[in-house]
Formats: C-alpha cells, sequence, structure tokens
C-alpha cells in the first residue's frame, strides 16, 4: 500500500508543477519551459534553510515558494520583449544555470545533493512515512490547484488568453499586457517553487536529479496529455504520467529499472502522438467555464458547421466558412469613374501646413458644436472614467502635430498634422505605403513617433502605451481583425470592458462577491454591445467560426466595450463582399449618429463617401488634400496618384 | 594559474570550441533556414555513436562504421523532419514552434530511453584508429593528435559550408529560403526540399562532432543534450542566420570561455557561465536591439513590425 501512496504523493507534486506550467504556457502562450529550474529554487532554498537554520517546514515553504516567485518576475522581465524562440532558449537557460549553480557550490551538497533535511511536522509528529505524507500533500497540492484555477478561469484568465491569442489586441482594448505577463511568471513561478519544496521534503534531499532536464519533460507531457490551459486535464494527466512506470512494475512485473525506461520511452511517444494529432494537447481548453456541458454540445455544434443566422440581424446570409473574401477592385474602378465624372474644387493642397491654420480651415468649413461625450443613447458605454477629463478643449478630440517616423532609413510617416473633430467622422484615404495605418500606430501609442505630439482632448498622449491610450477613450480596429479565435464571441467583447475587479489578484482572492457581481455586469455589457452591431444571438460561439464580415462587427463590438469614443477604424469594409458590407457600414452610421468620433482608413471610396464627413488624402506620409469627398474626388492629380495615371 | 597554464587552456579551448562550432554550424543551419527548434538535434548526436560503436565492435572496420554511423544520423534526421516536423507545421499553425519543440523534447527521451533499453547505460568509448599521442608546442603545452584532427575537421566543416552555401548553386537556393520562404518559392525553389537537406547536412555534422567527442572522451545514452544546448548557445549568440564562419567563431569563444574557467574558477562552474552568458545576453537582447552597439557579436533578426 505504502508503494501506491508513495507514487500518487509524487504524482500530486508533479502536479503542482504541471497546473501551474499549463496556466503559463497553456492559457497565457508563454513558452516557458522552466519549471523543474524554478522548483529547483524553491526546494533548494527550503532545504539550505532546514539544514543549516533548523527552520521549520512551513515557514521554509513559504520562503521557498517566495523565492521561486521572485526569481519567476525576474525571468519575466526578459521574457516580455523576446519572441517565442528566444523564451524557450531563456527559461531552458535558466533552468540549466539554476541545476549548475547547485552543483558547483559545495554547501549546496554539489552533485550528490544537500541531506538531513529536518521532516516536515506541520500537524506535531514529524511526516516520515508516505501515508503519513499524503495529507499534507494533498492539502499543498489542493491549495496550489485551488489558487491556478482561479487565476485561470476569471477575467485575469481571459486577459491571459487574450494575449496568448493576440498581445497587441489586448492592449489596444486597454489591458496592461506587460502586467499581466510578469504576475503570471511570477505567481506561476511561487507554485512551482512550492512544488520544488514539497519534493525536497518528500524525498528528505536536494538534488540536481530531482530538478534535471527529463522532470520538465514530465511536466510538459502531463500538460500536453491534459490540453494546454485546461489544469484539471494537466491534474490528472500527471497522476497517471507517474502510474505508469509503477504499473509497469507491478503489472507487467519488470524490473523497476527497465519500468522508469519505458515510463520514460511512453512520455516521449505521448508527446510526439499528441502533438501530430492535437498540436494544443489532447483535450481541449474547454470554450466556456460555467458549464462544461453546454460548452461541449457549443463545440460540438461548431465542429458540426453553423447554422445560418437567425432572421432580423444585419447579415441575413452570411455563409460561415465560406464567407466570401471579395476583392476591393471592383468598387475601386467603379470609385475611379466617379472620380472622373465629379467636378469638385480643391480645398487644400498645403503639405506643410501648420496645424492653427488647418484648425481654423475645418472651423470655418463645418460650423459644428463641441461634442459632449455623455451621449444618453444605447451605445452601450461602459462607466468609463476619461470621459470625464478633458472634455473642454472644443472641437477637436484628437490632434497630432508635425509626426516624424522612420523605419530604418525610410520615412513613413513625415511631418504629419491631422485633427479628429469630435462627434464627426474622418476619413484617411491615398495609395498604399501612403502611411495611414502607421498615423494609427501613431496615434495609439503602438509606435513611437520620432517627433511631433499627439493630444487627445487637451491631454499629451504622444509616449503613453497602447493599453493607457484605450482607457483614455480612444481605441482602434486592426485591418487584420485580430479576433480572439479560441475564444467566443462573447468572451472577446468582455476582455474590452474596462475596470473588471477579477482583474486584479487581490480583488479575485479576498473580494469574490463582486468579482462574481462585476463578471455579471461585463457580460451583460458585452451583449449590450454584440447587440449593437447585431451578434448578440451568436455570444457563446466560437469566434474562430465566424465570417469575415461577422468578425469585422466583432472587432467594432470589442472597440465599444472599451467605452472608448474615438473610434479608429482601420479598413472596416476591406476583404468583405458587398452583402456583408451593408451591416458593418450600418453599424459606423449609427455610432456617428451617436456622437461617437470616428477615424477611418479605406480604400473603397464608396465608402468612405457615404461616411465621411471629412476627408484627408495622404500621400508619402503627408496629408497633402483634404475636404469633402467631392472636393478630394474633384482633383485629376489625387486621382492620378491614387490610381495610377490613366 | 600559471602562464602555461593559461596557454594550455587557451589550446584547448580551441580543441573544445571547434567541436562546439561544427554542432553550432549544424543546428544554425536547421534553425536559421527551417525554423525548426529541433533540439533531437542530441537524438541524431547519440545515434551515430552508438551505431558506430556496435557496428565496429560487431567487427565491421572503424572508417566504414563511422561513416554509417553518420548516415544514420542523417537518415534519422531526415526522417524527423519528413515525417513528424513537416506535417506538424502544417497542422499547428501559430502554435508550429512549441508543437515542434514539444514533439523533438519527446523524440530526445524516446531516442535516450530505447539506447539504454538496446545498449545499456554504461558509458561507451570509441577508438580512433590511429595512435593518439602528445605533440609539445613547447612551454610545456601541447596537445594530442587527436586535438588536431579535431581541429582540422573543424576548419574543413567551415570552409566546405561557407563555400557551399556562398558559391554553389544549392548553397543560393538555402539562403534564398533563409531570407524568405515565400519568395524562395516564387523563384521555383521548394522550402520543403531545402529544409530536407539542411537537416541532412545539420544531421551529418551532429555526427562528426559526436564522434570526435567521443573518442576524446567517453558517450553515454544523454550524451547528446548537452553539447545540443552548448550549441544552441553558440548559434544564438552568433545570430540565427549567420555564417558558418560566424557559428564557427561563437563555438571557440564558448570553448576558450569554458576551458578559461574551469582553470580560473573549477569545471563545475563552467556550464554557470556558459548558460549564465547566455541568459544575460538574453535578458539583454531586448536592450540591445533598441540600442544596437557597434561591435556587437550578433545579427539581429529582422522585427517585422505589422505596418503596412
Amino acid at each position: 500500500m505504502q508503494f501506491w501512496i508513495d507514487v500518487l504523493n509524487t504524482g500530486l507534486i508533479i502536479a503542482v508543477f504541471a497546473v501551474s506550467l499549463s496556466v503559463l504556457l497553456g492559457a497565457a502562450g508563454q513558452l516557458s519551459i522552466a519549471p523543474a529550474g524554478l522548483g529547483g529554487v524553491g526546494g533548494y532554498v527550503a532545504g539550505y534553510l532546514s539544514v543549516y537554520h533548523h527552520v521549520d517546514f512551513l515557514p521554509a515553504l513559504i520562503a521557498g515558494t517566495a523565492a521561486a516567485g521572485v526569481l519567476g518576475l525576474a525571468l519575466g522581465f526578459p521574457a516580455l520583449r523576446l519572441g517565442a524562440d528566444y523564451v524557450i532558449l531563456l527559461t531552458l537557460a535558466f533552468a540549466t544555470v539554476v541545476v549548475a549553480v547547485f552543483e558547483a557550490i559545495p554547501a549546496l551538497g554539489g552533485t550528490d545533493g544537500l541531506f538531513g533535511l529536518k521532516a516536515a511536522a506541520p500537524f506535531g509528529s514529524p511526516l516520515l512515512s508516505p501515508s503519513s505524507f499524503l495529507p499534507l500533500v494533498a492539502i499543498v497540492a489542493a491549495a496550489c490547484f485551488a489558487f491556478c484555477w482561479r487565476l485561470n478561469s476569471s477575467p485575469f484568465g481571459r486577459v491571459l488568453r487574450g494575449i496568448r491569442e493576440d498581445s497587441d489586441a489586448t492592449a489596444a482594448v486597454g489591458k496592461n499586457t506587460v502586467a499581466f505577463k510578469i504576475l503570471t511568471f511570477a505567481w506561476t513561478g511561487a507554485v512551482m517553487g512550492a512544488g520544488g519544496v514539497m519534493l525536497v521534503y518528500y524525498q528528505q534531499i536536494a538534488s540536481p536529479a530531482q530538478f534535471s532536464f527529463d522532470v520538465t519533460t514530465t511536466m510538459v507531457a502531463a500538460v500536453v496529455i491534459g490540453g494546454m490551459g485546461n489544469l484539471l486535464g494537466a491534474f490528472v494527466g500527471a497522476l497517471l504520467l507517474e502510474a505508469i512506470g509503477p504499473l509497469l512494475e507491478k503489472v507487467v512485473k519488470v524490473s523497476p529499472t527497465t519500468a522508469s525506461l519505458w515510463q520514460a520511452i511512453i512520455y516521449g511517444l505521448i508527446l510526439v502522438v499528441v502533438m501530430r494529432l492535437r498540436p494544443i494537447g489532447l483535450i481541449p481548453e474547454g470554450v466556456e467555464v460555467r458549464s462544461g456541458s453546454r460548452a461541449l454540445a457549443r463545440f460540438a455544434n461548431h465542429r458540426g458547421g453553423l447554422p445560418g443566422r437567425a432572421a432580423g440581424t444585419p447579415s441575413g446570409s452570411a455563409a460561415l466558412g465560406t464567407s466570401a473574401v471579395a476583392s476591393t477592385d471592383g468598387s475601386d474602378h467603379g470609385v475611379a469613374s466617379d472620380a472622373n465624372e465629379t467636378d469638385g474644387m480643391l480645398a487644400t493642397t498645403g503639405t506643410d501646413q501648420r496645424l492653427d491654420e488647418l484648425a481654423t480651415e475645418v472651423t470655418l468649413s463645418h460650423t459644428i458644436t463641441a461634442h459632449v461625450a455623455d451621449h444618453p443613447v444605447e451605445v452601450p458605454h461602459l462607466a468609463m472614467p476619461a470621459h470625464t477629463d478633458g472634455q473642454a478643449t472644443g472641437a477637436f478630440a484628437v490632434q497630432a502635430a508635425g509626426l516624424v517616423k522612420s523605419f530604418g532609413g525610410i520615412q513613413a510617416v513625415r511631418g504629419l498634422n491631422i485633427a479628429l473633430e469630435e462627434g464627426k467622422v474622418t476619413a484617411l484615404v491615398g495609395p498604399n505605403g501612403a502611411g495611414k495605418t502607421t498615423v494609427f500606430n501613431l496615434l495609439t501609442g503602438r509606435i513611437r513617433p520620432d517627433g511631433g505630439s499627439v493630444t487627445l482632448r487637451g491631454r499629451v498622449i504622444t509616449h503613453l502605451p497602447p493599453y493607457k491610450v484605450a482607457r483614455l477613450g480612444m481605441a482602434r480596429t486592426f485591418q487584420d481583425v485580430r479576433t480572439f479565435l479560441r475564444m467566443t464571441v462573447a468572451q472577446n467583447v468582455m476582455l474590452s470592458v474596462p475596470g473588471q475587479s477579477g482583474e486584479k489578484l487581490s480583488e479575485l482572492f479576498f473580494r469574490p462577491h463582486r468579482i462574481g457581481r462585476d463578471e455579471r455586469q461585463a457580460r451583460e455589457g458585452a451583449l449590450r454591445c454584440l447587440e449593437f452591431v447585431g451578434l448578440e444571438d451568436r455570444a457563446d460561439q466560437l469566434a474562430g467560426g465566424l465570417g469575415f464580415g461577422d468578425q469585422k462587427l466583432l472587432a467594432i463590438a470589442r472597440l465599444l466595450a472599451t467605452g472608448a469614443d474615438i473610434l479608429l477604424l482601420d479598413e472596416p469594409a476591406s476583404g468583405i463582399d458587398r452583402a456583408n458590407l451593408e451591416p458593418v457600414l450600418e453599424v459606423i452610421e449609427r455610432l456617428r449618429a451617436d456622437g461617437s468620433t470616428i477615424c477611418l482608413v479605406e480604400h473603397n471610396l464608396d465608402v468612405v463617401s457615404r461616411l465621411a464627413d471629412h476627408v484627408l488624402f495622404m500621400e508619402l506620409g503627408r496629408v497633402v488634400a483634404e475636404g469633402t469627398m467631392e472636393q478630394i474626388t474633384g482633383q485629376p492629380e489625387l486621382a492620378e496618384v491614387y490610381f495610377g495615371s490613366a | 594559474m600559471t602562464f602555461s597554464e593559461l596557454i594550455q587552456a587557451i589550446v584547448n579551448g580551441i580543441v573544445d570550441g571547434s567541436l562546439w562550432g561544427i554542432l553550432a554550424i549544424g543546428f544554425g543551419l536547421i534553425l536559421g533556414v527551417s525554423g525548426r527548434f529541433h533540439f533531437a538535434y542530441a537524438t541524431t548526436f547519440v545515434v551515430a555513436i552508438y551505431v558506430t560503436a556496435h557496428l565496429h565492435t560487431g567487427g565491421m572496420p572503424l572508417a566504414a562504421a563511422i561513416v554509417l554511423g553518420v548516415v544514420a544520423a542523417v537518415l534519422l534526421g531526415v526522417l524527423i523532419e519528413g515525417y513528424l516536423y513537416r506535417p506538424l507545421v502544417a497542422a499547428a499553425g501559430a502554435t508550429a514552434l512549441l508543437a515542434v519543440f514539444v514533439t523533438s523534447l519527446g523524440v530526445v527521451v524516446i531516442g535516450e530511453n530505447v539506447i539504454r533499453l538496446v545498449w545499456g547505460s554504461a558509458p561507451l568509448t570509441l577508438p580512433t584508429g590511429y595512435m593518439v599521442t602528445r605533440v609539445s608546442l613547447g612551454g610545456g603545452v601541447g596537445v594530442t593528435t587527436l586535438d588536431l584532427v579535431i581541429a582540422g575537421v573543424g576548419v574543413v566543416v567551415t570552409a566546405a559550408l561557407w563555400s557551399f552555401i556562398r558559391h554553389a548553386q544549392y548553397g543560393r537556393a538555402i539562403r534564398a529560403v533563409q531570407e524568405n520562404p515565400d519568395m524562395a518559392t516564387a523563384v521555383g525553389v521548394q522550402p520543403e526540399r531545402v529544409y530536407l537537406f539542411v537537416f541532412a547536412v545539420g544531421s551529418a555534422l551532429s555526427g562528426i562532432a559526436a564522434i570526435l567527442l567521443t573518442q576524446q572522451t567517453a558517450g553515454a545514452p544523454d550524451a547528446g543534450v548537452e553539447p545540443t544546448f552548448t550549441a544552441l548557445v553558440a548559434v544564438f549568440l552568433a545570430g540565427l542566420r549567420s555564417s558558418p564562419i560566424r557559428f564557427m567563431l561563437a563555438g571557440v569563444f564558448i570553448g576558450l570561455l569554458q576551458n578559461v574557467v574551469t582553470i580560473w574558477i573549477n569545471g563545475l562552474w563552467s556550464p554557470v557561465v556558459t548558460f549564465g552568458l547566455l541568459f544575460v545576453y538574453l535578458a539583454f537582447l531586448p536592450y540591445l536591439e533598441a540600442h544596437p552597439l557597434r561591435l556587437r557579436l550578433p545579427r539581429s533578426r529582422a522585427h517585422a513590425l505589422g505596418q503596412t
């Protein structure tokens, strides 16, 4: 019996590692393979304290956990800015260095390891046999599992999955992705440290072999079997893996040595076969945390081909999977002839126009009343503190002056001035490579300008990161929509809701009631946004199953949920066919009617002339002309720039 | 530490470094061209020495056994690419990097333990086939004839691959795929075939280095892991898409560092220094990329910002 309890104890300890690794690897998508290294830090710290300073189990556990957490944090900082292959390498190097350091320091016992720990005695008497140790392991494993589970299935975990799917897009809806990643590295590191402490106390030795590369392989195998990001799977996977060798030994009656070899071979085969069959792991992550069976049903539904949309929603016949991605060429040519027919008037061609001149110009041409952001309309704005400040600046929501940006030797933007009028739709048009998307990147802080400034309602935001810009009320969509494909439609939108208490770890663990309430509110808010764009009946489907047109609508819903009222839409109409175009345009028109400030980058000039109050024509990183659509299309020179000489 | 000890450490460092350099060239070719994080490089490494030892103890002449050992490594490498990685990358899409790494981890574990089952876990030695004598370089400093062979193979491998990639027609195809697989496809190069080719060459180099290293010290079922780690360090220090010369120099640099650390502190600290170096380098890489030094060793990879 002690034999199997021993297996169970070891399995539970490995499960602690596997579960935290599953959060990091699966949910957050960080390719860190340092669990054994961090476990080693925890284990050796506890072992050292016990052997040399006769510290009791509980303080040693806390110290080991904290030490691993701090190192996990330190590991998170460089990992943040590195590409995925470098992160694998960084964590690999870390794990190797840690073990090598233990081997090199004589006081830590070198390659033999550190002996002579004081047996753990948290309940009074020392725990010496596997069965007496089992309650302690069970308690620690349960605590670690509960911690990781809470982390993973909360709004915090939702942000992690957003980061995994698309870090930039997550930052663009106002999430401080850097802080989330760092915190995840630190807390999962702490859990791994706790696992290391348990391993050291259980085996009464801290040795390099306990934290070697082979151990990492076991942990990765457990995560892979369980499915990346599926914590219960990782937990069960670890127990199963640990049982393979003992089963071979007892059932097939092979020697312990041979059993351990076969156990390792089976690990390896599992890794190879599972990756081949299902690269995201054996068991799916679970589409929805709230109810497993419903999620599975939906998953099956999704796989079996989704039904057409219910009647009464905007994009009626959007056929999924086959959603035609129409080339925009057709419509562009149509507009080209338009442009030639219209005989309009030149507004401005001054390329070195100053901002103040521009300001006067625009104020004169459109008599406007300063728009106040408190629109009492059905735009589902959630509480958004940013709206209350900086309202007094008047006509312009956003002003950028003298923006300069070069990439290598190429000047993408050279002295650009742009002002977005409150409550109006401004369109940026111009040939490919004019720098239109770069303007969005500069305005939202995704790239930093080499010179110039950006002001949002009187506040300078030139050097703010994207998530802060989004929180101040300016958010953008991306040309390539950047849907979080492996999350549901509702989760995509809920992620954007600002100020969720469940994203703060202190609230997450100490104020559960508030989390539940906030979560309901976030979902209601998300559903309102989805209703606004007409996707409410697909809220609980996987976003990856949406057609491209619907994904564009989802991107807008995501934008609305941030509470932003300055919306930068990067090619909202590109890549979708005419049938799916209309709902997108209607949504934008309703947003305009509700008083949002909108800036469009768009190639389809039909769309621009229908939506835009004001058009800026860009070429080679500058605004070369501006005015109404008629004024712009009336200039043969511009048409030539845009469409090539006739 | 006397002066002659230091010189001896430098000489040893160059010899060891030649081995790391050969391994780095092979690993760098695979990673730089195909983008596969081929950790199972450690497996082609051990397969070469075990096949060679098996054939030789079975009575085959050493030279033939070595050739077949290297051929076995090549076959294994090509099979891994063709039957494991390629379909995996096609299926895994965005998570391909992790999938390839996890698969190669699995291959390493399988390879190591199958070898233990078949040939046991005892250390393995390989004869050189010639008398290993010590050649004095004066002042108490010397090298063995095996050391000279190792350094010589290092020079030949570096020169051969450098001139092949630079001048041969197929070498140009490799560079084209390295720069941009899609463009290479457009001009008629098949990336899949180039990948198989670099896996073949890289695996051959892992086998050659493995046999030399085993002749110098000894082999074991897990003997491939640490050299692969070291090769990784060299590859990343040199920069992923470097020329063979640069990989070799990075390898020699690590060899020197390890040997100097060994006589300066002790041998136990040498892996700490090697991987610590990589760790520090990676930790500061983002900073280095933002503020390039003029004398910077690596060539940074182009980080394409998603702007159009």
